[in-house]
């Protein structure tokens, strides 16, 4: 730890010096539920980031570079400690009514040693994602038009959450005034995973892959009433279709015991998810106040909803209420430093025990560029 | 039909000066009984007589003398202020001095600035861009523009380029309200005051909607 911040202090000096754009953001957070489960383990995170950009012009284009460092130290929970190194590259190009973006991120996540953690697909091993992205933006006058597409594989030595994903979005953004902009945006995603097989009635493996299907659409309105005071309002709906199943060892097994209370459960993790976003932010002067609220329903297809002795609530699939209000208060101190403070309550309101939860985050940070 | 409309009118002129002139000895009247010390009432009177006769507007001294007594504030505090009053009036009208539309308006306004606390080399500035287009409006709108964006945080000379481009371009309120977000959203997408100035006035100059010149200042972000 002590070599880290000794690095980030030397960065600190070195690169006002040099042509290049820097951001270190500190922030410590306090989290009384960090897998945001059931187990509720609480702990203090210690985020130390540092991002070193330039940006070269052109008439017709802008080339973007960055390295991203950012190390994340969790005081009692050391197994969570990670620390992430990644490089963008982004090329603009630049028409007289639209551009085109491509651009290419390759991060590494590294963890010193590692668990499985205490939520399913939330494991702490080190990894590496690339990932490519183009888009392409036409503007008119009032609106603008968005279409994207982003491939992005994930590697995991260490463990079996390899995946291949391909996006597609699409997004319309309509000023119908200088205060009232409406945006809708429709994706399409499609995950591989090149580990994970779907599991038979014999319980072994077969040769499909589980395979991921999602697709959303948000439709959203923000006004303004005044240069520094907004709201927006946002609603969405998700619709996850996996093939993927789940091998439910029985009630409190973490390990497979061949007991006979042994299940395969089809159509495990797809879902319908819909909800609504609030948000207002206003200005005051060099203070800016922003307060999020957010409430959605992921009802899925056939998880079962389990009670509080891990066995299923007969002929009930598992429903999840989320809820969520947030509130950030940030100080511009000057053109090149901000203080902020956040404040997150979290509920998760589920049928199915272990997946009803509440977490409470609160952080400080600071951060400074040149 | 002519004539008695005149008639009407010099009337209700006569009756507005010498009520206005009735109130006036009035107040000071009133003064003096408010007054326990003398010496500081005569210093009153003497600020009121110069102000008279410099030419400012008296009516500014009265109103600060009745709400100095509408507060219970004491003589002593009531010349203070009126000795601020007076100060700013000089300023004022030395700000615009040579002028050829030294009217009462436009000399209200600069005082409510100077108090508002803008900087004189700032309304220098203005003034000499009002004095070509004489629009008052857009005077006030540019005064108001660089206050709003020094509560803000930025310096006015900072954001002057685009009070001046306020008054030379006869900018609409609408406008004013888009320039002042594109300049909050600058400053959370952290990019330089001196960049988001000069990204926003390019865009003001070459007349492009609010959405386009969004989408510069996105493209300057660094982080």
């Amino acid at each position: 730890m002590k070599k880290v911040i000794m690095v980030f202090v030397l960065l600190m000096f070195t690169f006002p010096v040099m042509p290049v754009n820097v951001l270190i953001d500190e922030n410590i957070t306090l989290n009384d539920n960090i897998f945001s489960d059931y187990t509720e383990v609480s702990d203090a995170v210690n985020k130390l980031s540092l991002i070193i950009t330039k940006k070269s012009l052109s008439k017709t284009s802008i080339f973007w570079w960055s390295v991203n460092t950012i190390a994340e130290n969790y005081l009692k929970n050391d197994t969570e400690s990670n620390y992430v190194l990644s490089g963008f590259v982004k090329n603009r190009f630049k028409f007289t009514d639209s551009i085109l973006d491509i651009s290419g991120t390759i991060l590494y996540d590294y963890y010193s040693s590692f668990t499985t953690g205490n939520v399913a697909d939330n494991p702490a091993y080190s990894h590496l994602i690339g990932s490519f992205f183009t888009q392409y933006r036409y503007d008119f006058d009032k609106s603008s038009i968005y279409f994207a597409y982003a491939l992005s594989k994930s590697f995991f030595q260490e463990y079996n959450l390899d995946s291949l994903t391909h996006r597609f979005s699409f997004l319309f953004s309509l000023d119908l005034s200088l205060f009232t902009t409406i945006n809708f945006k429709a994706l399409y995603a499609y995950t591989g995973y090149s580990e994970r097989y779907m599991i038979d009635q014999d319980a072994k493996a077969t040769d499909t892959a589980f395979v991921d299907n999602l697709t959303g659409f948000e439709v959203g309105v923000k006004y303004f009433f005044n240069p520094g005071f907004f709201i927006k309002l946002s609603g969405f709906y998700e619709l996850l279709k996996s093939n993927g199943n789940f091998y439910f060892y029985g009630p409190n097994e973490t390990l497979l015991v061949l007991d006979g209370d042994e299940e395969i459960l089809d159509n495990y993790y797809s879902y319908g998810h819909y909800g609504v976003r609030f948000e207002v932010s206003k200005d005051f002067d060099i203070f800016k106040v922003n307060m999020g609220l957010e409430y959605s329903d992921k009802k899925y297809d056939s998880k079962p909803a389990m009670n509080s002795l891990d066995m299923y609530i007969p002929a009930t699939t598992e429903i999840d209420r989320f809820f969520s209000v947030s509130l950030d208060l940030k100080l511009h101190l000057s053109e090149k430093a901000e203080v902020y403070i956040n404040g997150k309550y979290k509920i998760m309101d589920s049928n199915s025990y272990k997946s009803h939860t509440t977490a409470l985050i609160v952080g400080a940070g600071t951060r400074i560029w040149f | 039909m002519k004539n008695s409309k005149k008639a009407l009118t010099l009337i209700f002129l006569f009756l507005f000066v010498s009520g206005t002139l009735f109130a006036s000895r009035a107040l000071v009247k009133k003064l003096e009984t408010y007054c326990g010390s003398k010496i500081v009432l005569q210093r009153i009177k003497k600020l009121i007589n110069w102000a008279q006769r410099s030419g400012f507007i008296k009516q500014r001294f009265y109103d600060r003398i009745r709400e100095g007594m509408l507060r219970n504030a004491s003589c002593r505090i009531i010349l203070r202020v009126l000795q601020k009053e007076y100060q700013i009036q000089i300023k004022a009208k030395s700000l615009l001095h040579g002028t050829d539309c030294d009217c009462r308006d436009i000399r209200v306004l600069i005082i409510n600035f100077l108090y508002l606390k803008l900087k004189p080399g700032m309304l220098h500035i203005l003034v000499k861009n009002y004095r070509k287009n004489k629009s008052r409006i857009f005077l006030a709108r540019a005064g108001y523009f660089l206050l709003y964006m020094k509560k803000a945080g930025w310096k006015e000379f900072e954001v002057l380029p685009l009070a001046v481009i306020i008054i030379k371009n006869d900018i609409d309120k609408g406008r004013i309200e888009s320039i002042k977000r594109l300049l909050l959203h600058s400053r959370d997408i952290k990019i330089k005051r001196r960049k988001a100035v000069s990204i926003v006035l390019k865009g003001i100059k070459s007349n492009k909607s609010h959405r386009r010149i969004m989408n510069v200042l996105n493209e300057s972000r660094l982080f």
